[in-house]
């Protein structure tokens, strides 16, 4: 497994995210008080590719975008907001190369959070690393 | 979700191929479903274990039986495609917790036991229809 390179992606990433989405906090853990809106990076998963040599490895890793819907707000609001700033991490992140190597998308998605009302977007990548 | 680029060549190249290779083949692929749901129920149990609620307030940490229930496997197309998640509308309906414990919310990070399941299961499946192939040429003699 390429274990080593799992802090460098995880340094790479945060790099490009943190470029696409000016303005906007990024942390790598659910905060305590979480502000109306950020970006959190977390999923990090590593598997082998092939498992024959362990040489290999798929680094997975997921981008959420959270928004609440709070009034009063001249900017935009809810799942469009999150599928806009998804839309320019997405650009960003498919133009750079992670520890070398361009991600590939996996998937995407966008719904409402647990309590209704906040936007949730998220999508996954992985790099597959030497 | 996730998916094994190719499926769908190798499912026509299999369907053409002679019976008993399919029937090798159809054992590997309900093995590994059924492997990847009972990884998914394991990566479940240890849920608090495996991604810890930093904040110190108070999240999800353990799932309902109903949860787990409507998480199924499915083996369809004369076995040659393995399905496992919440496999209908009704499912996904019923338990919406579930994707709030595999993507996360604002208060708590992502534990996303299904990929990650998938991803481990991935390696071990090829190398497990590698090996169904093999043994249903030395069938065939």
């Amino acid at each position: 497994m390429t274990v080593a390179k799992a802090l460098g992606l995880q340094v790479d990433v945060k790099t490009v995210v943190t470029g696409a989405a000016s303005g906007i906090a990024v942390y790598d853990h659910a905060p305590a008080n979480p502000p109306n809106e950020y970006i959190r990076l977390d999923g990090f998963n590593i598997a082998d590719v092939p498992m024959k040599r362990g040489q290999v490895a798929r680094h997975a890793f997921e981008v959420h975008h959270f928004v609440a819907n709070v009034s009063g707000q001249n900017s935009t609001r809810g799942q469009s907001r999150s599928k806009t700033v998804l839309a320019a991490i997405h650009a960003a992140l498919m133009a750079s190369e992670l520890q070398g190597t361009a991600p590939q998308f996996e998937y995407l998605t966008v719904d409402t959070d647990v309590d209704g009302t906040t936007a949730h977007g998220l999508t996954r990548y992985n790099v597959v690393l030497v | 979700m996730a998916r094994i680029i190719g499926t769908t060549q190798l499912q026509a190249a299999l369907k053409a191929s002679p019976a008993v290779v399919r029937e090798e083949a159809t054992k590997e692929v309900r093995a590994s479903a059924n492997a990847m749901r009972a990884r998914v129920m394991d990566l479940l149990a240890s849920a608090a274990s495996y991604a810890p609620l930093w904040h110190g307030q108070p999240g999800m940490l353990n799932l309902t039986g109903k949860a787990r229930r409507n998480y199924r496997v499915s083996v369809v197309k004369d076995g040659m495609e393995g399905k496992v998640g919440l496999l209908t509308p009704a499912a996904e309906k019923a338990t919406p917790e579930l994707r709030w414990f595999f993507f996360g919310t604002v208060h708590q990070p992502s534990r996303n036991a299904h990929s990650d399941a998938f991803e481990t299961e991935r390696g071990p499946f090829m190398i497990k229809q590698e090996a169904a192939l093999e043994r249903a040429l030395a069938r065939l003699g």
